[in-house]
């Protein structure tokens, strides 16, 4: 049964259940196919300084942002960053403006569900194929690769005769994230998470122990080894870090891993009660990620590669990004393994669960916007949420030859996030003023946050904000935005995901005029700020 | 044709040291959260 809140809105029913949905949120395709490949390429065991340097400095200061403006958010009856941003503004005008911001906080994360859903339908499809060993037989990575491309309708090949198969296995990933959204946050997300989680967590325990007593599968290429796999993602190489590269990949893995700058941090924190703790709770979430990504995820893809591939084809693999090691190396290994169908059954299930506790949870702010702002009644909600995903997820199937999904992934996936997150560090520390914020952190905090961390809120997290933003948009963002590179030919499709983009955002910003006309953002200074 | 001879010292040290701050921490926060479950919050 869900609790209620006092001004009607849901709430967790339980810590470890909020937990594991926190962290069902963070925990996504990233930690076990983005983190190895990041990690190899970076400089090796070396990569975990810049690596933690991030976490200390970026990932859980902005976690302890993103879940304060949540809370305060939902006493305030606000669930998503519209209305959640204008409560941290003492002037009205000022408040507006923040409101109107908080607009990416619902197109950002929706934008990023469309694609994220399709391909978290590819995980569904390959547990099936791991079950039926439909891929079986294909034993060389380009032929593996084909299978992969001709399934989502790129190529042509024997296995699949078009998109269709793909459409389907969407379809029902569509169904199953608007089935959970539909049931709420207690009966729906939450017990989503209390049953994807803990399976999740032994499917890649066992996959771990796995790899780990792999040896040296084939005695004849002795160098082809597990220890060897280790040594490739752990053995230090100091070189790399004093390059920018590595510190620029270990704060945008961070950033990732965490799901910091989405806004669905802050919508699951708006059902939390005005002193249930975020300090003790944000930082168990994020430890729980990275036990999840550098633990377990660090031991299976790219040690259990090496043992196959050998290093040389492993770097390849890696250089070719983690769809490929996911999609087509790994379906390789799995059938040279006894018992392959399993593990590879086991391999892709976890996957699923990574993504569709991750797929509902990039929902959510729209979900807690249209119900709280708009007041729909929560299937209606679903419905909408559902009707966007669908409508707006066939192109991203469709196009997705034409680099419709990448663009998506650029500015919903990786700029987005950033900016989103540059104004909720500015807006909490400089604006609401880092006094009140850090009370707001502290209030009901199960442990006692080091004093340091004010200091690093207020001042090095926008630093390292703005500098990862500098870099990214000299680096990767004007490239993309002038769209070099691109064949002429994928030039209509990339900006139909611009527009598609912008649409929504433009939707949302029209929601929140609504919601201002109907008064239930209330155009007004939040009541402790007067 | 490039071999990589197994861990290095150095990959050990990140090794333990990473996984040993990870799951000392993870031990931490839930032992923590497991102490705090049954307080009543006013």
């Amino acid at each position: 049964m869900a609790e209620l809140q006092n001004n009607g809105r849901e709430a967790w029913a339980s810590r470890i259940g909020l937990i594991l949905a926190m962290a069902g949120n963070a925990v996504g395709l990233g930690n076990f196919l983005r983190f190895p490949v990041q990690a190899a390429q970076n400089g090796g065991g070396a990569f975990m300084i810049p690596y933690f340097i991030a976490l200390l400095l970026l990932g859980i200061p902005l976690m302890w942002v993103e879940w304060s403006i949540g809370r305060r958010g939902g006493q305030l009856g606000y669930g998503s960053a519209a209305g959640a941003f204008g409560a941290l503004v003492k002037s009205r005008g000022g408040s507006k403006l923040a409101n109107y911001l908080g607009a990416l906080g619902i197109s950002i994360p929706i934008s990023f569900a469309i694609y994220y859903t399709y391909i978290e339908s590819w995980t569904l499809a390959y547990s099936t194929f791991s079950v039926t060993g439909k891929y079986f037989g294909i034993l060389d990575r380009t032929t593996m690769l084909n299978f992969l491309q001709s399934f989502q309708g790129v190529t042509n090949s024997e296995y699949f005769a078009g998109v269709g198969t793909a459409l389907i296995f969407f379809l029902i990933t569509w169904a199953l994230n608007v089935y959970v959204l539909s049931r709420g946050i207690a009966e729906g997300i939450e017990r989503l998470a209390k049953i994807a989680m803990p399976t999740l967590f032994v499917f890649a325990l066992i996959l771990v122990v796995r790899s780990w007593t792999l040896g040296t599968p084939d005695p004849a290429v002795p160098e082809n080894s597990i220890i060897n796999g280790f040594g490739y993602l752990w053995n230090p190489d100091f070189s790399q870090i004093t390059q920018a590269k590595p510190w620029l990949a270990a704060a945008g893995q961070i950033f990732f891993t965490l799901s910091i700058g989405t806004g669905s941090i802050l919508t699951y924190a708006s059902y939390l009660k005005r002193k249930d703790d975020i300090a003790l709770t944000g930082l168990t979430t994020s430890i729980t990620n990275e036990f999840v990504e550098v633990i377990l995820g660090g031991s299976i893809a790219i040690p259990v590669a090496v043992a196959f591939f050998g290093l040389m084809e492993t770097k390849e693999i890696a250089l070719g990004g983690a769809f490929n090691l996911g999609f087509a190396a790994m379906p390789i290994i799995f059938q040279k393994l006894p018992w392959g169908q399993l593990f590879g059954a086991m391999w892709f299930v976890l996957l699923f669960f990574a993504g569709i506790t991750s797929s509902v949870a990039l929902c959510s702010p729209a979900m807690a916007f249209l119900q709280d702002q708009m007041k729909m009644t929560r299937k209606k909600a679903a419905m909408a949420v559902g009707a966007v995903l669908l409508i707006c997820g066939l192109p991203v199937v469709l196009f997705l030859g034409h680099g419709f999904l990448d663009e998506m992934d650029f500015w919903a996936g990786t700029f987005g996030l950033v900016v989103f997150a540059m104004i909720e560090v500015i807006l909490f520390a400089w604006i609401f003023g880092m006094k009140r914020a850090w009370a707001e952190v502290n209030e009901g905090a199960d442990i006692k946050i080091p004093g340091v961390f004010k200091f690093i809120i207020q001042f090095i997290t926008p630093v390292y904000l703005i500098g990862l933003l500098f870099f990214w948009g000299v680096q990767d963002g004007i490239p993309v935005l002038l769209m070099q590179g691109k064949p002429e030919a994928d030039i209509p499709y990339l900006w139909g995901a611009r527009l598609m983009m912008l649409g929504l955002t433009a939707a949302s910003i029209v929601l929140i005029a609504r919601a201002y006309k109907r008064g239930t953002i209330r155009d007004e200074v939040a009541p402790d700020l007067r | 044709m490039e071999q990589q001879l197994g861990m290095s010292i150095g990959g050990w040290i990140f090794i333990v040291c990473a996984w040993s701050a990870i799951l000392t921490t993870t031990i931490f926060c839930f032992k923590r959260v497991l102490s705090t479950h049954n307080q009543n919050k006013a």
